[in-house]
C-alpha cells in the first residue's frame, strides 16, 4: 500500500465520520424536536401518530424520555446513513484544486446512494412491520399508497416502494447537488 | 510518508488530496439546495394528495401540527412549500455547520499528531 492509499484511506474515513455524525445530528435532532413539540402542545391523543414508531424504534414513545430515546435512536440510524451517503471523495463532482473553497457535490452518486438508502429503509421498515403482523399491519404506513401507487406493507409492497423511493432519491439528490454546486459556483465568482 | 517526501510529483498530489479533503460544505448554498428539495416535495405531496383524495386530508394534514397555516388545499401548496424551504434551509444550514465542524475537530487533531510523532524521537538525540 502506499503512502498515498494511506492518506486517501485516512481521509475517506474521517470524511464519511463527519458525514455520519451531521447526518446524526440533523436526523436525531428532528426527532427529538418534533417530539418535544408534540409533548410541550399536549391533549388527549398527544402524539398519536408520531408514537407508533415504537413499533420499528423498541422504546420509543411521545414523552419528555422518548425525546433522548427518539434523539439516540435517530443519532444512531443517521450516523450509519451518513456514513452511506457522503461522498467517498470530498470533491467527487469535479476537481478544481485553484481557487476551489468549497466542497461540490457529485449528482448522480449522491442521488443513487440517497435513493438506495431510503430504499432500504422503507424496505426494512416495511418488512419489519409485515413480519411483526397484527390485525392491521403498517396501518399508517399504508397511507403512503396515495403518494406510491400500488405500495401496501408485505413484501411484494416493500421491493414497489423501494423502486419509488431509489427513483425519487435519486431525482432528490441530483435536485439538492445541482442548486447547490450552482448556488456555490455564483457566491465563489 | 518517507517516499513521498523524495517524490515531489507525489508529494504535491497528497497535499492536494489533503487540501481538498478538509474544504468545508458552503452553509448557505446547502440550505439553498435543502431547502428547494424539500419545498418542491412538500409541494408535490399536497398536490398528490388533492388530485388523488380531495376529499380526505388525513394524513398529510397532520404536518399541520409542525407547520401553523399548513393545510390540504391549493392555499396549502404555497404555505407548505414555504414552510418545506424554511425547514430544509435550517436542516442544510446545520448539516453543513455539522460537518464542517467536525473535519475540523479531525484537522487539528490530525496535525497535533503529526506534530508529536515528528518530535518524538526528540529524546533520542539529547
Amino acid at each position: 500500500m502506499s503512502d498515498q492509499d494511506v492518506v486517501h484511506g485516512t481521509l475517506s474515513r474521517i470524511n464519511a465520520r463527519a458525514w455520519g455524525i451531521a447526518t446524526g445530528l440533523v436526523l436525531g435532532g428532528g426527532l427529538c424536536l418534533a417530539t418535544i413539540i408534540l409533548v410541550m402542545k399536549g391533549g388527549p391523543d398527544m402524539g398519536q401518530h408520531l408514537g407508533r414508531l415504537t413499533n420499528v424504534l423498541p422504546g420509543y414513545s411521545v414523552s419528555w424520555l422518548g425525546a433522548f430515546v427518539g434523539l439516540v435512536y435517530g443519532f444512531v440510524i443517521g450516523y450509519g446513513l451518513g456514513r452511506l451517503i457522503g461522498p467517498r471523495s470530498p470533491l467527487s463532482g469535479k476537481r478544481e484544486p485553484s481557487g476551489t473553497t468549497h466542497v461540490r457535490l457529485n449528482g448522480k452518486a449522491w442521488g443513487l446512494t440517497l435513493g438506495a438508502a431510503a430504499g432500504i429503509a422503507l424496505f426494512a421498515v416495511t418488512n419489519l412491520l409485515d413480519v411483526k403482523g397484527g390485525e392491521h399491519p403498517g396501518e399508517f404506513l399504508s397511507n403512503l399508497h396515495l403518494y406510491l401507487p400500488g405500495y401496501r406493507v408485505d413484501f411484494v409492497g416493500s421491493l414497489i416502494g423501494f423502486a419509488y423511493l431509489l427513483a425519487i432519491g435519486f431525482v432528490l439528490g441530483e435536485l439538492v447537488a445541482g442548486v447547490y454546486n450552482r448556488a456555490v459556483e455564483r457566491a465563489e465568482s | 510518508m518517507a517516499d513521498a517526501q523524495h517524490d515531489p510529483r507525489q508529494e504535491q498530489a497528497l497535499e492536494e488530496e489533503l487540501e481538498l479533503a478538509f474544504t468545508p460544505l458552503h452553509k448557505f448554498c446547502l440550505g439553498l439546495a435543502v431547502g428547494v428539495a424539500a419545498a418542491v416535495v412538500l409541494a408535490a405531496l399536497t398536490v398528490v394528495h388533492l388530485l388523488r383524495s380531495p376529499d380526505e386530508p388525513y394524513p398529510l394534514v397532520l404536518l399541520a401540527q409542525y407547520m401553523p397555516g399548513y393545510a390540504v388545499s391549493w392555499g396549502g401548496v404555497v404555505v407548505g412549500a414555504a414552510w418545506g424551504f424554511f425547514s430544509g434551509f435550517i436542516v442544510g444550514w446545520f448539516f453543513a455547520f455539522a460537518r464542517n465542524v467536525v473535519m475540523a475537530i479531525a484537522k487539528v487533531v490530525l496535525r497535533a499528531k503529526a506534530e508529536l510523532a515528528e518530535s518524538r524521537g526528540f529524546l533520542d538525540h539529547i
